[in-house]
């Protein structure tokens, strides 16, 4: 063939010699490039895929670009609802002594990990000051300290709220439920060797929210447990801070010594406590050692607490649950709808492919990744408005509600995104494929 | 048009002997009717008894007024349809005796489609769009590429091979549409008005390239243009869906 209106050129096709087809004579006139039948499978697959790709995201694509954009942002939306309430559901199990500690392990009492953070009955570790001293003698381990959590009242001049007292022994530049050890002085002093008469230091970090709640300022005194604890010694409160994680939330919290929160609770008699935290040097693995400490505890790191948690706490389960049933129904109905209007729209096109010679499983590939391709960039765009939810939602929190974290952002939480993406699509597909299989070509090519 | 009777023909496999080339498509007394109205009562007769051979090399224009059958005609030879009675033979095979899936590869396999409205897929850029049949054939893309964009040279769009439809003229569109059709280097290609949407011209150009196609393959333009009669070499009219007018 020449250029059109050109004579024809010296490739212009002569008259089939005999003996050989027409066919033939072109192919081999065209140096042999004429197509066979005998295509690589992969390679159609892979073509129809790279076909439907272009046309989901083009934005000349089907003269339904409006369609493919609402279908991504209701996709993005679900998927960004059900990640940001994952998120939330996050920031519940991880409470204030996962959230807010330098630690990197957690023993705790065999049986619940839900004690590691608010275990104020039940199980115990015992001996845990002289315990916490053999553990710093461990090599790679900087630090231990044992953690007691006590929800009591706390009073002040004219309230007696319920606060959650941590008792810690204080090393400067530790962090406990988010508050600083170093506003209390060092070590745990009233302990002295066991006997429990040392100096009573009455020393208490309050976070903001238990300042508010107690209406009261640095210096001002405030009397743990009620008489028990004014017997023992008062306390005054030395510094009052914002927790530094999430986690801890609006919740009053206050920390003090271990020993002086030990005789208010009644603790004393066995020196018990909930937890030890430990702080290891970076790259040592002291996990095996720190395990055979008590019979019958358990060793937790940061992220297997969170997980254990996650799995035995049924609230943020639920929610979680919840969240996703929800957004993949809804994704998937946005899907179904709203790509089935295009699917609609767009059988003539389809019907074009047919009269051309695309198979009848090409077209259903084509709409299965068309259908696959948008779902994914919502779930991605999604993943986005989650980023963005969060952080709106922290700083509202932190900012104008005076609280802590209300959602925290993971990494897994992002991959969890895509997966609800995928999960909307397997959903969505399938419906999308029979609307697309009812393409008749020659109905479609007369009514376009 | 061959001379030669269409029932002496097989039904399954062309003759492969002699020095006549086998005929590109074959019809043998076709009629096709629909069923219209709310209860499918009423019997419409798009195509009456209609007989025809066309052999490589020939330019066979169809001819009738509007509702006469001439898109019917061509459906049927493209195996878009299949007609109600007689037998539509497409390289030798009944289209009528065999599967959709069947249908649309012998589409692939030995048919050249061309529309009134190009029908070019908006969202593809011309070379793409060209390659689009090869992609079924599981062509790699390197490859697909490179024969679309030497049929776009050749019908004069070499510079074209990266601009969507929306960015090209009427006939661009339609010479790209010609591409697409031959890309699978078939047997027949049949082209529905061609120059239905183009000014004269430009159809002008549109014709001078399907006369060239036509020179070692079979064409069939169904049209209302004068020009199109003209230009073929074989002729075929058509009146409330009969013959009326051959000039073979």
């Amino acid at each position: 063939m020449s250029e059109p209106g050109a004579e024809p050129g010296p490739d212009h096709p002569g008259s089939a010699p005999d003996g050989e087809s027409a066919r033939d004579d072109r192919a081999r006139r065209d140096g042999g490039s004429a197509p066979t039948a005998g295509g690589s499978r992969r390679a159609r697959w892979l073509g129809v895929a790279g076909l439907a790709v272009r046309r989901s995201l083009s934005p000349a694509g089907r003269g339904g670009s409006r369609q493919t954009a609402l279908t991504v942002l209701g996709v993005a939306v679900a998927v960004a609802t059900t990640l940001v309430v994952a998120s939330v559901a996050l920031a519940l199990v991880s409470g204030p002594a996962v959230a807010g500690t330098d630690a990197a392990y957690w023993i705790v009492p065999g049986g619940s990990a839900s004690s590691a953070v608010t275990a104020v009955e039940g199980q115990r570790l015992g001996r845990v000051h002289a315990t916490s001293e053999r553990i710093e003698g461990f090599d790679g381990v900087e630090r231990a300290t044992p953690v007691l959590f006590a929800l009591t009242r706390v009073e002040a001049d004219e309230s007696a709220p319920y606060v959650l007292v941590v008792g810690v022994v204080a090393h400067p530049g530790g962090t406990v439920a988010g508050l600083p050890t170093d506003a209390l002085a060092p070590g745990d002093p009233f302990y002295a060797n066991g006997s429990y008469a040392g100096t009573w230091t009455g020393e208490a970090v309050l976070s903001t929210s238990a300042a508010r709640v107690l209406d009261v300022s640095e210096g001002d005194p405030v009397a743990l447990g009620g008489a028990r604890g004014a017997a023992a010694g008062g306390v005054r409160v030395t510094r009052v801070a914002e927790p530094a994680a999430s986690g801890v939330g609006q919740f009053p919290v206050a920390l003090v010594h271990l020993a002086e929160l030990q005789s208010v609770t009644g603790a004393a008699g066995t020196d018990s406590a909930d937890q030890i935290l430990v702080r290891a040097s970076p790259g040592a693995d002291v996990r095996e050692r720190l395990a055979g400490i008590y019979p019958n505890s358990e060793v937790l790191t940061q992220g297997g607490l969170l997980r254990q948690r996650a799995v035995d706490s049924r609230l943020p389960v639920a929610v979680s649950v919840a969240g996703l049933i929800v957004g993949v129904v809804v994704g998937a109905l946005v899907v179904a709808t709203a790509l089935g209007f295009e699917l609609l729209a767009d059988a003539p096109q389809r019907a074009v492919m047919a009269a051309v010679g695309l198979s009848g499983r090409s077209r259903l590939w084509l709409v299965a990744v068309q259908g696959l391709t948008v779902t994914l960039a919502g779930g991605l765009v999604g993943i986005g408005l989650w980023l963005g939810a969060v952080g709106l939602a922290n700083l509202v929190s932190t900012r104008l509600l005076d609280g802590g974290l209300v959602a925290r952002l993971h990494p897994a939480i992002g991959a969890y995104g895509v997966g609800v993406a995928l999960l909307v699509a397997l959903l969505a597909v399938p419906y999308l494929l029979v609307l697309g299989g009812r393409t008749n070509a020659l109905d479609r090519l007369e009514g376009s | 048009m061959s001379d030669r009777s269409p029932s002496t023909r097989s039904s399954t496999a062309p003759s492969t002997s002699g020095s006549e080339p086998d005929p590109a498509v074959v019809c043998e007394s076709v009629s096709r009717e629909y069923r219209r109205g709310r209860d499918g009562g009423t019997r419409v007769v798009a195509l009456d008894g209609v007989s025809l051979s066309v052999d490589p090399g020939t330019f066979l224009a169809v001819t009738g007024p509007s509702g006469s059958g001439k898109s019917t005609l061509l459906h049927l030879l493209a195996a878009l349809d299949t007609p109600s009675s007689g037998r539509v033979l497409l390289a030798g095979t009944d289209t009528a005796a065999v599967s959709e899936r069947r249908r649309t590869r012998l589409r692939l396999d030995h048919v050249g489609v061309v529309f009134q409205r190009f029908h070019l897929l908006p969202s593809l850029s011309a070379r793409s769009n060209v390659a689009l049949p090869l992609v079924e054939r599981g062509v790699p893309k390197r490859e697909r590429h490179a024969r679309a964009e030497d049929l776009l040279s050749r019908v004069g769009l070499g510079d074209r091979v990266d601009h969507r439809p929306g960015e090209l003229s009427g006939g661009e569109q339609q010479r790209v549409a010609v591409a697409r059709a031959l890309v699978n280097d078939p047997d027949l290609l049949v082209a529905d008005e061609p120059t239905g949407e183009l000014d004269s011209e430009t159809g002008r150009v549109v014709l001078d390239l399907l006369g060239e196609v036509a020179e070692d393959r079979a064409v069939v333009v169904a049209s209302h243009d004068p020009a199109v009669g003209e230009r073929a070499d074989r002729h075929l009219s058509l009146l409330d869906g009969r013959r009326v007018d051959d000039d073979e």
